[in-house]
């Protein structure tokens, strides 16, 4: 081998080399209690080998210090839930915890954040124990969280919790193998739930309305394909997305499936979730779009942009409005939002980007407020990609 | 509800569809291998592994497009081993690192003068920094192309040219060095 090889031979022994590494880095998947043992006791920052330096005792000293220092003025650390009854309503948001559970392997989801929408702050108030969760929404008062439980494994439910209370309660579980719970919604007048399930990955989607006083009933989809991101609209009928054969339509319903009227069709593209604003009179939407390979810093799939989109009700022939965009961002569109302010002046939407100038580089998915008459946005914090929801004042 | 406009054959391996159960089983030799390379220790790349897979299995959501799957799960291990590398060879990691459990050491033989260049360039390989480790591992053996490592570690194209160039001229002159 001659050290002054051309770059491709080089690159040949460099690849046969790292073959050979390749081979002798494998080994066996641990089981998943052995994953969920060390989820367990994982420290966060350092899995320890052997006997600790001593100087280690002066490093924990100052890393306790600092924690309580971090505790006391708020960090970004995953914290249980927190409830703030100011006058000012509050987004709820949702940090990454994964935590052993007793009833599975592993149970996946979050704490919950009540977020101060103007600057980003949290207190903490109260702490619901079971809020492992994916997507969530108040009730119409404020006075009751309705969230999806996950389960590694099994199929999700939904559970609902009221600030002060010690226990969430379940409400309704998905029978379906292999179900997910998405985009659970409160009706205005805090009677019915109405969310959407998911068998598998896109296999079959049903829109189902809960009623936290018992029962509940999947509206009939007709020939539609799949069906999601339900919501309502002020005079309670169902806003959601329905996709035909080909394309999409944002349309609303019944609630029993009947008097279907599109809003507006995409018959091409995929739109995210949409959210009609609280005067019934725009429907805000998040939407990925690729931008051209040639721009410098994209990767081979070309820019992605996700965008916040508005529709004026009542002209649904205008093009969308583009309220707020973020270049360089994620592959799907469906992460978390829109959701309305209850005065209808802002937007909070959960947005994904890669983030090369963080350190270590990695993803962020951030919590942002989008002010609906400038477009100007707040990052509100770190979240992960579930649905952010405003707690109305109670 | 999301949908994908793309080509979906890769449902076999969707995260939803599998379970975690499932997922971890099909891909942790692949995932552990990446780590491991970049990280050079196998406790370190079950660690980094271990939280990688938790991370996707959380922003599962996330993935709209299953026939991405592959390069999203190495873009986020191989994120997940350059911290957990970086993290060791911090001052605080080597503060919490501890000496070893046992007590006797081995006899070193230096082996050196009977090392061969594949064994000098395998050893020049663990030498490269974790950053420059993974571009040639996700470049020179998991075939992306330079704009795809761009994407999956998140730094600039012009970044990774420069962390393949200086990983070569390292490799290059451990090969000369060897052959003195």
């Amino acid at each position: 081998m001659n050290p002054t090889m051309p770059d491709d031979r080089l690159d040949a022994e460099i690849r046969l080399s790292l073959a050979e590494l390749w081979d002798s880095a494998g080994t066996s998947a641990p089981s998943l209690d052995d994953m969920s043992r060390r989820l367990s006791h994982r420290t966060g920052v350092h899995r320890w080998h052997g006997v600790p330096n001593p100087a280690v005792i002066i490093a924990l000293g100052m890393l306790l210090t600092a924690a309580i220092g971090f505790a006391i003025i708020g960090s970004s650390a995953p914290r249980p839930v927190v409830v703030v009854p100011g006058p000012t309503p509050s987004i709820n948001s949702t940090t990454p915890s994964t935590m052993p559970h007793a009833n599975g392997p592993i149970a996946v989801g979050s704490w919950f954040h009540l977020i101060d929408p103007g600057t980003g702050s949290s207190s903490d108030a109260d702490r619901c124990p079971d809020c492992w969760l994916g997507d969530a929404d108040w009730s119409p008062d404020g006075s009751t969280l309705a969230f999806v439980r996950t389960y590694a494994g099994s199929s999700d439910a939904l559970w609902t919790w009221s600030p002060g209370a010690d226990n969430a309660k379940r409400l309704w579980t998905c029978e379906i193998a292999r179900c997910s719970i998405e985009h659970p919604s409160w009706s205005p007048d805090g009677h019915a739930i109405v969310l959407e399930t998911m068998i598998g990955m896109f296999e079959d989607t049903d829109l189902v309305i809960v009623h936290p006083a018992g029962g509940s009933t999947t509206i009939p989809k007709g020939s539609l394909r799949a069906v999601g991101y339900p919501s309502w609209t002020p005079d309670g009928r169902i806003l959601f997305t329905a996709y035909p054969e080909d394309g999409a339509a944002f349309a609303t319903m019944e609630q029993d499936g009947t008097d279907m009227r599109i809003i507006r069709e995409f018959p091409t593209g995929a739109p995210g979730p949409a959210a009609l604003s609280p005067d019934g009179r725009s429907i805000a939407y998040l939407q990925v779009t690729h931008g051209p390979k040639s721009e410098p810093g994209i990767g081979p799939q070309g820019q992605r942009k996700l965008g916040l989109w508005l529709i004026d009700v009542s002209r649904t022939g205008d093009p969308p409005r583009l309220l707020w965009q973020r270049k360089n961002c994620c592959v799907g569109a469906g992460t978390g939002g829109p959701e309305w302010s209850p005065d209808g002046t802002m937007i909070a939407i959960i947005a994904i980007q890669p983030d090369p100038s963080s350190e270590p580089p990695g993803d962020t998915m951030s919590l942002v407020n989008v002010n609906v008459t400038t477009g100007d946005s707040l990052v509100l914090g770190h979240a992960d990609p579930y649905m952010p929801a405003w707690r109305p004042v109670p | 509800m999301s949908i994908t406009t793309q080509d979906e054959s890769g449902r076999a391996d969707s995260i939803a569809e599998a379970g975690i159960e499932e997922f971890v089983a099909v891909h942790y030799d692949r995932l552990i291998r990446l780590a491991t390379l970049v990280c050079r220790d196998q406790m370190d790349s079950a660690d980094a592994v271990q939280s990688g897979l938790e991370q996707a299995w959380r922003k599962r959501h996330t993935l709209r497009d299953e026939t991405r799957l592959k390069p999203w799960l190495d873009r986020i291990i191989v994120r997940a081993a350059i911290r957990t590398s970086r993290r060791r060879g911090s001052l605080l990691g080597q503060l919490l690192r501890g000496r070893p459990s046992v007590d006797w050491i081995e006899p070193i033989v230096d082996e050196r003068p009977q090392l061969d260049l594949r064994q000098a360039l395998r050893r020049a390989i663990l030498d490269l920094s974790a950053d420059q480790r993974a571009v040639v591992v996700l470049h020179l053996h998991l075939g992306y192309s330079v704009d795809e490592v761009a994407d999956l570690v998140g730094a600039p194209r012009e970044t990774i040219r420069s962390r393949l160039r200086l990983a070569r001229t390292h490799l290059r002159d451990s090969l000369q060095e060897t052959e003195r």
